[in-house]
């Protein structure tokens, strides 16, 4: 909404802020920014909060411990419905059956096996970080995955995030390229964190990856060089590969490349699987939103970690 | 790794659904969650065989586990 030709970035009743404006029942104007309406396009996109004004689905579906029914939640003032959440699986746990995809592209990630389903409730209490829900990987066999979609001319990743491993590959979220011969992403996209191994340069001890592709003629990609999100640490990540990107960015500075090769990227066809590479590589932690382009989004990565950083308050 | 080893699919699929049929899975046949366990092919390892990985809630279906190591794929350097 604008007042003559400028935007009204905040508005106030007396001294008090508000957050939305009404004309009848129609709301006009919110203070808080819709990340997908500013950087739109977005080829899946799972989060807890609201990433799209006109999205009308709910965040997660859930599945609680005491009776394994299950129930869809949904948002309230823009963010996960805990009230409704912790109401659903009150005195339990409770487990995500699915993620609802906010980009309109209709990829839910679900996982239908009860073993293999992240938490987010426990005991009752739902599980947070830094004050906001997040939904907890066990780094086990936990995922939610896609049904398999084609990804085009560039892979561009954003999330929030906890990591509590401190060994092994740890998946944030890839998009698996599935044919006979074709196994562990030796074609496909991921973003990894390597944690307390040692190993060859594309295998190298304590850093993050982001690559098309597992074997050493697959390009683009990118190595950091050593270490750049702490554990135990709400972290904020940006990587990007394409024809002229290969870059990873932690808490919206540009990692150290220890590798550092772009090159054209091919387009190609599977699952997303949040929290694993397929079957291998499960995330250890907390994530609270992640969501890929199949796009370059290097014009808007600053904006992207400013939307995130702004409601999450990582950095 | 901790859990269960079976040499063909169908020995793993039936311990599979005595699992489904212990927790009562599916609740609703519209319901998301269709298994209680999924089960994986260790297709390195040298015989291959069929495994689901051990989570207490097996216990009082599937007994105590064993363990075992499952060959992983390395990424190419």
């Amino acid at each position: 909404m604008k007042i003559g030709s400028s935007d009204i970035s905040a508005a106030y009743i007396g001294s008090t802020a508000i957050n939305k404006v009404y004309i009848g029942s129609t709301e006009v104007w919110s203070s808080y920014a819709y990340l997908l309406d500013d950087y739109t396009g977005a080829a899946a996109a799972y989060s807890l909060r609201l990433l799209r004004a006109a999205y009308t689905g709910s965040a997660i579906r859930v599945r609680r411990a005491s009776d394994n029914a299950e129930q869809d939640i949904g948002f309230s003032n823009n963010e996960l419905d805990t009230t409704s959440l912790a109401s659903f699986c009150s005195g339990t746990n409770g487990f995500v059956t699915t993620w609802y995809d906010q980009s309109g592209n209709g990829y839910n990630a679900t996982q239908t096996t009860a073993a293999y389903q992240p938490q987010i409730v426990s005991s009752g209490s739902v599980i947070t970080e830094n004050g906001k829900p997040s939904v907890q990987f066990d780094g086990n066999d936990d995922n939610l995955n896609t049904a398999s979609f084609t990804m085009t001319s560039a892979f561009s990743v954003f999330g929030a995030f906890n990591q509590t491993a401190t060994s092994g590959f740890r998946c944030l979220i890839s998009h698996n390229f599935v044919s006979a011969g074709n196994a562990f992403l030796t074609q496909g996209r991921w973003v990894l964190i390597r944690t307390g191994q040692t190993g060859q340069d594309w295998q190298l001890n304590d850093s993050v990856l982001i690559g098309d592709g597992s074997t050493s003629n697959r390009y683009p990609r990118f190595v950091s060089n050593g270490s750049v999100f702490t554990a135990n640490t709400q972290n904020l990540v940006s990587g990007i590969l394409s024809s002229s990107t290969s870059q990873i960015w932690a808490n919206g500075s540009a990692a150290s490349a220890r590798v550092q090769q772009t090159s054209s990227i091919s387009s190609e066809t599977g699952k997303v699987y949040i929290g694993s590479s397929e079957i291998y590589d499960q995330f250890q932690g907390k994530i609270q939103e992640v969501f890929i382009y199949d796009t370059d989004q290097s014009g808007n990565r600053t904006g992207i970690e400013t939307n995130i950083n702004d409601f999450y308050s990582i950095y | 790794m901790k859990g269960y080893q079976y040499q063909t699919e169908q020995e793993a699929q039936t311990a599979q659904t005595a699992c489904n049929s212990y927790y009562g899975i599916p609740v609703s046949p519209d319901d998301v969650t269709q298994n209680w366990v999924g089960y994986s092919f260790a297709e390195l390892n040298t015989p291959t065989f069929w495994y689901i990985v051990y989570d207490e809630s097996l216990l009082p279906v599937l007994g105590s586990p064993t363990e075992f190591e499952i060959i992983q794929p390395d990424i190419d350097g």
